[in-house]
Order: C-alpha cells, then structure tokens, then sequence
C-alpha cells in the first residue's frame, strides 16, 4: 500500500506516441472499449503484470494508460513534464484528507474507474500532479 | 515489428530424417557450449561474425532507438557509480522519462 501502482502518459497525438513507446522499447497499446473517453491500456513488454505483479493491482489493472492532454503542454524548459504516476492507498478520503492538509491541492475530484476502484488526481506542495487509486470492483 | 536477418527457403528436404538429427546434434552443443558455439556456427553457416544478441538492456542502443522515433535527450547518459547508468529523454509527446541500466563498472 502507498506504493505507485499506475502511471499515464499524456499525448497530443496517440498514434505518434504509440510510434513512439512501442518501437522504442516495445510496449503495447490496447484501446480501451465502452470507455467515455479516449484511454489507452498499455503493457509494458513483457507483460507488466508477469514482471511486477505487486505493482500492477494484482493483475487488476495494466501497469500503464494513454490519454490525450486535456490542457496545452507545458512549454519548453517549463521543468518535468512527465509521466503521471498513482498511488495505491488504502482509503481513498483518508488520503485526500493528508494531502490537502499537507498543502497539495485538488485536481480531478474522485471518480469511479468502474468495476475498479477510485480515482483522483492531486498536486503535491511542489505542484507535482499525481493520483491516488483504492481498489473497489463496487465502483460505479 | 520484426526484420529478419536470414529465412529459409522452405523445400521437401526440410523434413529428413538426418536433417532432424543434424539439428538435435547441434542443438545439443548450443545447449553445452551456449552463446560460443552459437557464434561458431554464425561464423560456419553463414559468415556471421558480429553481434548476435541486440539488447533491450543497453544504454545507448536504447538512446539511439529513442532519437530516431522522434525522441530527444532532456539530460545526457551519465554514470551512477558502482550501480548504473541514467540518462532522461523527451518522448514524441514532450514528457520526460528516464532509462536506467544497472552496471556496477559505472563511474
């Protein structure tokens, strides 16, 4: 628990990172279906879930997804401008609780990765993005 | 996507007993001598002589696989000593990341 379990990569064109990521290093991208959204699963090569099973849900979830950028990427020489990473926690509000306490601000408010588990994305006090993710198969 | 360095031309003789037992044969010493008698027979069979195993684990052919599918060096290869070697690169899409060989020579 508490450990990253996910990262995402946000892209201004899908096809060109998929290019990109899978001639590189060999991933494979698999378009999620009845998804709202444009998303994008990604296995790293091998799978991630035969590699590191303790840091892919338990199999519950690919290691990684591809999203298009919902705003502008940042400018150049702007600092790390880099994959999106999530952490595993036990209790979704307890979390956001510490985070905002500790001074890191709200994103995306929580949401249901349906028939997974909980979403959010939060910035830590250096405006770092990152998520946090509970398990639920009851998410709706 | 894969790029052969040799095929076979598929003929009858491919399914003959002694070609079966050529291949157990040499099958056998690759199992005993490993990569050194595969690189002989490369060398034998068909004048290889050069590099038979592209690593996924190396640095800097991993550098030169990022530069030419678009990517670009955000900070140079640099030695983490007596552990590995780092190096951080933008993808095709701006986002920064970071390969790492493990390598207890670096310095």
């Amino acid at each position: 628990m508490n450990q990253i379990c996910y990262f995402e990569i946000e892209v201004d064109d899908p096809e060109r990172a998929i290019g990109f990521y899978s001639s590189v290093f060999g991933w494979r991208f698999e378009k999620r279906q009845n998804s709202s959204l444009d998303y994008w699963e990604v296995q790293c090569a091998p799978t991630a879930s035969e590699e590191q099973p303790e840091q892919s849900l338990a199999g519950l979830l690919p290691f990684g997804g591809m999203l298009r950028r919902h705003v502008a990427r940042p400018a150049a020489g702007s600092g790390a401008n880099a994959h999106v990473t999530t952490i595993l926690v036990e209790d979704w509000h307890t979390t956001a609780q510490k985070i905002i306490a500790a001074a890191g601000q709200e994103v995306v408010a929580k949401f249901p990765v349906i028939g997974r588990g909980w979403q959010g994305y939060f910035r830590d006090s250096e405006a770092n993005l990152l998520g946090i993710f509970q398990i639920d198969p009851s998410a709706q | 996507m894969t790029t052969y360095l040799k095929r076979a031309n598929k003929s009858p003789a491919t399914g003959e007993d002694n070609t079966r037992q050529i291949v157990q044969t040499m099958l056998r010493e690759i199992e005993q001598g490993g990569e050194e008698r595969v690189r002989e027979y490369a060398r034998e069979l068909d004048g290889w002589d050069r590099d038979t195993v592209v690593s996924r684990e190396d640095f800097d052919a991993t550098a030169r696989l990022i530069e030419e599918a678009g990517g670009q060096v955000a900070l140079p290869k640099y030695a983490l000593e007596g552990m590995a070697w780092q190096g951080y690169f933008l993808d095709s899409e701006g986002n920064t990341f970071g390969i790492h060989q493990p390598d207890e020579n670096a310095k």
